[in-house]
């Protein structure tokens, strides 16, 4: 039986009142046990019943669950699951079952998809245009979204650790970059893509003539 | 203490046993050997100084304190390197701000990331995929930098020569190195962005060269890091392949860089890909192209300091191009290679 506190807990993770060490624990928790996850999509029904949303969930609580014992599952124009699984920690686990329930996963990898035929019970507001505006499920949207791009972050992270470690010529200087930049997120730079085909191409031709 | 640590620098070569350590020993003692006259000369030759400089930095041991400043910013490391019979370890860590920590060892690197879940990052490679260049490639009339040297200064205690390194277009940044005088060791080295502008800067505060180095001082501090989780990325096969194919590529990078070599590996999410190391014999950048959902991203540059990150998704693959080199390298690599990549997708072939 499901203690009253952990009640609590799944009713301030959907409130997104838990601060993001706290979701990501109640993730992990959730990934092992199976009452909360029920209990998680209990609410989620209940919540969208409330908003009036049409559901599929039959099939979205067995998604939920083949996601969480990791078992392959089926989810059309997404390759999401295969993207964690090797890292398939719990709280991986446990947020493909919230990109399960929330049918965001698709959006995440293609802004400009349309997300009208994608699976899961949110008819609005899918795109990662507004990550964090106040949806009918508030918290789970940035929580998936934070996931994905620790994803993305790691696996950059991984690839500029191997760069440095290759052209590690002159010892800790190579290093010192992990150390400093590693910390930060990244600061975007906005550039303007370039029409370099045409240019490439002239240039593949004139090579090819030599 | 610094005729020690020379004589420690020229034992750490001779016992890291490896082929070019000895070729470096045997260049080390025919300077030694050589006539003051001749000494005096080679004083301000930047090819002696760079030489000495990549042996002091690996072959030396010390500990000592840096501060890295770069424009909102400033971390203070501690840095503490040992070089003997059972090769290199290093640890260095932040002192201030988030634990971060890096530890070498040998091959092997470990790399704490810090955040709400602190990760070890972990890496193993076969060796350095960057050939050694001979370094009067670098201070030739062809070379995509100009060398000289600019003075003497005193950094952390020590007498310094400076040398100064400034890149002949804006594909690179240019360089500015103090070197301990009696040993060639690394104390401050200044990035330089192609407009002339310092970007970032590196100092030793307080270094002791030529000291012993307990295992203890090595241990690391992300051992004891809550909720740590290892990942692995390593090579599958060590397929490493020399660069002869880099005139497939040559209209697709800057000039002056090469293909330096091609490697395989396999991220922690199992996705396997390949790497492909480019240098013009200071800067360098790889590239990596994996598959990915068939689903396009559109091209972004993510600045992590100097390092400058480009990544595209389309066609069923990624594609990143990472290296401590201007936005504008990475931008024209990426844009080069992130359409069709005929040149790319089968560079072992």
């Amino acid at each position: 039986m499901m203690s009253e506190s952990n009640r609590e807990h799944l009713s301030c993770l959907m409130d997104g009142e838990l601060d993001r060490s706290a979701q990501q624990f109640l993730l992990r928790r959730m990934a092992e046990d199976s009452e909360m996850t029920e209990a998680w999509r209990r609410f989620h029904t209940l919540r969208a019943c409330m908003h009036g949303e049409s559901l599929a969930t039959g099939n979205l609580a067995e998604r939920v669950a083949a996601a969480i014992s990791d078992e392959p599952v089926a989810m059309p124009g997404s390759r999401m699951a295969a993207w964690f699984k090797p890292i398939a920690g719990g709280a991986i686990a446990a947020s493909v079952a919230l990109v399960a329930i929330v049918g965001i996963n698709s959006s995440m990898l293609d802004r400009q998809a349309d997300s009208s035929d994608q699976p899961g019970f949110v008819s609005q507001s899918t795109s990662l245009d507004e990550p964090f505006t106040r949806s009918t499920v508030p918290s789970t949207v940035p929580v998936s979204f934070s996931e994905t791009s620790t994803a993305e972050r790691q696996r950059i992270n991984g690839h500029v650790l191997r760069h440095h470690q290759a052209s590690g010529g002159a010892g800790f200087i190579s290093y010192v970059p992990i150390v400093t930049g590693v910390n930060s997120q990244g600061v975007e730079i906005q550039f303007q893509p370039r029409q370099v085909d045409d240019e490439a191409r002239s240039r593949e031709a004139g090579a090819a003539g030599r | 203490m610094k005729r020690e640590a020379e004589k420690q620098a020229l034992q750490g070569a001779e016992s890291m046993g490896d082929h070019r350590s000895m070729q470096m020993l045997a260049l080390a003692v025919l300077l030694l050997g050589s006539l003051t006259g001749a000494q005096a000369q080679a004083d301000d030759d930047v090819q002696h100084w760079l030489d000495r400089m990549a042996r002091a930095v690996e072959t030396l041991n010390y500990r000592g304190t840096l501060v890295h400043v770069r424009e909102n910013r400033v971390d203070t490391l501690r840095i503490i390197h040992r070089a003997d019979d059972d090769g290199v370890r290093e640890r260095i860590y932040a002192i201030d701000g988030e634990p971060r920590e890096v530890l070498r060892d040998g091959n092997k690197v470990r790399c704490l990331l810090p955040g709400d879940q602190p990760k070890v990052l972990e890496s193993q490679l076969a060796g350095r995929l960057l050939p050694h260049l001979p370094i009067n490639r670098l201070t030739s009339p062809e070379s995509a930098y100009h060398m000289a040297m600019a003075g003497s200064e005193r950094v952390a205690g020590l007498n310094t020569r400076i040398v100064n390194i400034e890149p002949r277009d804006q594909y690179r940044y240019g360089y500015q190195l103090w070197l301990e005088e009696s040993t060639g060791m690394l104390l401050r080295y200044a990035l330089i962005d192609p407009d002339g502008r310092q970007l970032q800067q590196l100092s030793f505060t307080s270094i002791e060269l030529g000291v012993s180095i307990s295992d203890a001082e090595l241990a690391p501090a992300m051992i004891d890091a809550p909720k740590v989780l290892t990942t692995r990325l390593e090579d599958t096969d060590g397929r490493i392949r020399s660069g002869r194919r880099h005139e497939a590529f040559r209209d697709r990078v800057p000039p002056g860089f090469r293909l330096a070599n091609i490697g395989r590996g396999r991220s922690e999410n199992g996705e396997e890909f390949e790497h492909l190391l480019f240098s013009d014999g200071l800067a360098s950048f790889s590239i990596y192209i994996e598959n990915a959902a068939p689903e396009a991203i559109s091209s972004r540059i993510k600045a992590l300091g100097a390092v400058h990150v480009f990544t595209d998704q389309g066609d069923g693959r990624a594609l990143t191009v990472v290296g401590e080199v201007p936005a504008a390298t990475v931008e024209f690599v990426g844009q080069r290679f992130r359409r069709g990549g005929e040149g790319s997708q089968q560079p072992n072939e």
